[in-house]
């Protein structure tokens, strides 16, 4: 099955860029894990291995970790079990060597820090962690292994001054996330109607000897947990997506060469507005682009909604906002245009 | 989020924006919910703002300015709600699937009970396969659904994560706004 999650190349060291990378590295190394795990255990224990696992654990141990279905490709999991658990049969399936057991720890330090966002994430932290992870990958022998070297290689441009171009690669975060939206929509469709052939199954079960029947519903009831895991996988990485786009947008801000120095919000805009027309949708407490037919926020984040908040002491009831390419904002007000301020002045770092 | 196309509108969710607020309920009382807006645009420039108001149990989605759109819109300002119940057991939440139905002569809307056909209609497609994929789990009479046996039991219901607003907010668009925006098209041409 092909991995519906791809490692985040960052184009720069914002920190929602580095993050999104780690997540994305995570949750690759998750399902690469359980993917093996599933192909080594299938033929051995049978369809139900995952959930046999699970009930035992739980008998065992009692851990929170256990108490639930547990997702085949949760990062939790497929580095908790094999790394707490000396018994553990998916031991079977990963290296020998001395020294893999060190790395599934460290993995699962940073699988922790990473839920907790500690320490602040740096370029260097990025760097150390994926390393780690790539040497983990590369020994277990799975594919996100050359992911992860690609993604030091970006690590390592970014840092010699080799800046992707930003308006390039917001392009491609977006059509990128056109792509992602598509996937989890079928995705969505997909679990819906397999959690329906699964009721159907289960209601027309009459006699729960025949083997056959019950080998159906089993690979039935897999079939909707995997597609469960594939559709939080699809949401994880278009939220990561979003959050490049945040940032990438800030970028072009900050490069922007037709910002307007010295301006208080309420001065008189001293020149032509800005050329994108926007719409300030008192309600909603967003912006909508008209031309594009979607909300500023979806490209730059928070500081639509923050810049909403700020601007309407000057429109109450909505209205045109021209913006130029620096993020400043100037509106129609009585019969002249004011500066209503800047989409970056909460938020700088365009951090969401 | 990104958007979603309903029929020939987009429904653009702004889940940044959302927001806690006292809101007066349908039952008449005040209700501390959780609100995320949305913004609706489509053909005859309409642009409509919804929302979704969560509170502990049960919650609704509404209209809260119809700005330049057609007047007709004002019908879904003032009533045409899609009330949301979440169980009490942590089950689904769920909407009742009726639809609104315009009266040309009296240019009124109300809802009325609908069937997976006339939601067919209202979309100009297989309502049910989009619902699928806005994050609705299952659709079907309550009879069907849960096995109600009450005079309502052939009313359409929709099963939803209670925590998405995404479903309500699509079905809300599909039920209400898809109506409206017909008879809008209709009256101008």
């Amino acid at each position: 099955m092909i991995r519906p999650i791809k490692i985040h190349l960052p184009s720069t060291f914002g920190m929602g860029e580095l993050i999104a990378a780690q997540s994305t590295v995570l949750a690759a190394l998750g399902w690469d894990l359980g993917m093996k795990y599933d192909a080594y255990m299938r033929p051995r224990r049978g369809n139900g291995w995952l959930e046999d696992l699970r009930q035992q654990r739980w008998e065992e141990t009692r851990q929170n970790l256990y108490k639930f279905k547990l997702t085949l490709v949760d990062p939790s999991f497929v580095i908790t079990e094999p790394l707490k658990n000396s018994d553990s049969p998916l031991r079977a399936c990963l290296p020998k060597q001395s020294g893999f057991y060190d790395l599934l720890e460290t993995a699962w330090k940073i699988r922790n820090a990473a839920q907790h966002f500690d320490p602040p994430m740096t370029s260097d932290l990025l760097h150390g962690r994926v390393k780690a992870l790539g040497n983990l990958a590369h020994q277990a022998g799975l594919p996100v292994a050359q992911e992860c070297k690609m993604l030091l290689e970006r690590l390592n441009a970014i840092g010699q001054g080799q800046v992707a171009n930003p308006s390039k690669v917001l392009s491609e975060l977006q059509e990128r996330l056109a792509a992602e939206k598509e996937a989890a929509k079928d995705l969505a469709i997909q679990v819906a109607e397999l959690r329906k052939d699964l009721s159907t199954a289960e209601a027309s079960t009459g006699s729960p000897e025949q083997d056959q029947l019950l080998e159906e519903l089993e690979s039935l009831r897999e079939a909707v947990v995997v597609a469960e895991a594939e559709k939080v996988l699809a949401a994880e990485s278009m939220n990561a997506t979003s959050v490049a786009m945040h940032v990438a947008s800030a970028e072009l801000r900050r490069v922007a060469d037709d910002g307007v120095s010295s301006l208080e919000p309420g001065d008189d805009w001293p020149g032509a507005p800005g050329s994108r027309i926007l719409r300030l949708m008192p309600h909603v407490g967003d912006l909508y682009a008209p031309a594009t037919e979607e909300l500023l926020s979806d490209s730059v984040g928070r500081a639509s909604i923050d810049a909403v908040a700020l601007w309407r002491q000057f429109i109450p009831h909505g209205g045109v906002v021209h913006l130029n390419d620096a993020g400043q904002a100037c509106a129609l007000v009585g019969a002249k245009y004011l500066f209503l301020g800047s989409l970056d002045d909460l938020d700088p770092l365009g951090a969401t | 989020m990104p958007a979603h196309e309903v029929g020939g509108v987009r429904l653009l969710t702004s889940e940044l924006a959302a927001r806690e607020s006292s809101v007066s309920g349908a039952d008449g009382q005040e209700h501390l919910a959780w609100i995320v807006p949305a913004l609706v645009v489509g053909p005859r420039q309409t642009i409509l703002e919804v929302e979704i108001r969560r509170w502990q149990d049960a919650g609704e989605v509404v209209t809260s300015s119809r700005g330049d759109s057609h007047p007709y819109f004002q019908r879904l300002v003032q009533g045409c709600r899609l009330g949301i119940v979440e169980k009490d057991d942590g089950g689904p939440g769920v909407s009742m699937v009726g639809h609104v139905v315009w009266d040309a002569e009296k240019e009124w809307g109300t809802v009325k009970k609908a069937d997976l056909s006339d939601l067919d209609r209202d979309l100009d497609g297989d309502a049910k396969r989009s619902m699928f994929g806005w994050g609705v789990e299952s659709i079907g009479t309550r009879a069907e659904l849960w096995g109600d046996t009450s005079k309502r039991c052939n009313y359409l219901e929709a099963q939803f994560d209670p925590d998405d607003p995404i479903p309500p907010l699509a079905i809300y668009v599909l039920t209400r706004v898809l109506p409206v925006l017909a008879a809008v098209d209709k009256a101008m041409r």
